[in-house]
């Protein structure tokens, strides 16, 4: 994963040199930084779950479908939004690129205003997708510090229980959970259960992961 | 199933046709791209005549890419008669 707040850049991929090259100033001359490439392969070789910015991806290439590339991005934990060039409009492949995740779908020649706003879009999406996979990772390293036992004393408070009851059903004194409870506040960093609560709620991560 | 030489020759031009009308898309969308960022560099006072004469080449050779391309285009329509 990308630290929050790693530099945005525009990678382009597309096997025509000239639409590279022309891109390359377009983007340049608007300013944005950008990285080309004519092989999908060697920008997979690089460590594209470390990427920000966002990824301007031909669907045509010669070596690997755009889709294909899409589908190896996803599975290597890249959330690089992709914004897909394509020649003629080609609907059924455009569908499957939206439905497997693609950020937009242009067709060439595109007006320079969209491609442009498309792109600030993507960048807004990607600082808004690494700002919360870095929640989520601060609160799994939080998780990670309780014990088995504050962990599932965590579980019955985000349900809502009272000390009393979590101490009921556990079969330990309400004095015990009190403590527990204080620990855990403290380990999660959290300065209510309401709190607490939001911050499991919204994050896709479960309290009872280890 | 019948093998009728007719029809698949001429799916298959009418296959390569589409090929190259794409391939036109390819040096439209950088003389668009060149032209868009020349405005901007001369917008943002850019005053390196060689810089912009460089992006003029660009242009021009996209164009006689593009010119080339038109000319395939032409000899190769589905019914131009070409030999």
């Amino acid at each position: 994963m990308s630290p929050a707040n790693a530099e945005q850049i525009v990678y382009v991929i597309d096997d025509d040199e000239a639409v590279r090259d022309s891109l390359q100033l377009l983007l340049t001359s608007s300013g944005f930084k950008t990285r080309l490439y004519a092989d999908p392969l060697h920008f997979l070789a690089e460590r594209p779950q470390n990427r920000a910015g966002c990824l301007i991806l031909d669907i045509e290439l010669p070596a690997i479908s755009g889709l294909h590339l899409q589908e190896e991005l996803i599975a290597v934990g890249s959330t690089l939004p992709i914004i897909f060039i394509t020649g003629h409009g080609d609907v059924p492949t455009a569908v499957q690129a939206m439905k497997a995740g693609a950020f937009e779908f242009i067709e060439k020649p595109f007006s320079h205003a969209h491609l442009l706003e498309q792109i600030r879009r993507a960048f807004a999406l990607d600082v808004q997708k690494r700002q919360q996979m870095a929640r989520e990772q601060m609160l799994r390293e939080r998780l990670a510090t309780l014990t088995p036992r504050e962990r599932e004393v965590l579980e019955h408070m985000v349900e809502g229980k009272a000390s009393k009851v979590i101490a009921a059903e556990l079969g330990l004194s309400q004095r015990t959970i009190e403590i527990y409870r204080a620990n855990i506040m403290q380990k999660m960093q959290s300065k209510s259960v309401a709190q607490l609560v939001r911050m499991l709620s919204g994050s896709g991560v479960e309290a009872d992961q280890s | 199933m019948s093998f009728d030489p007719v029809q698949d020759s001429q799916q298959e031009t009418a296959a390569d046709f589409d090929q190259r009308l794409h391939q036109l898309n390819q040096p439209l969308t950088a003389i668009g791209n060149y032209a868009e960022a020349g405005c901007r560099f001369i917008d943002q006072g850019l005053e390196d005549p060689a810089r912009l004469r460089q992006i003029f080449e660009k242009i021009v050779q996209q164009s006689e890419r593009a010119r080339t391309l038109a000319h395939e285009i032409r000899q190769s329509a589905p019914g131009a008669g070409n030999a």
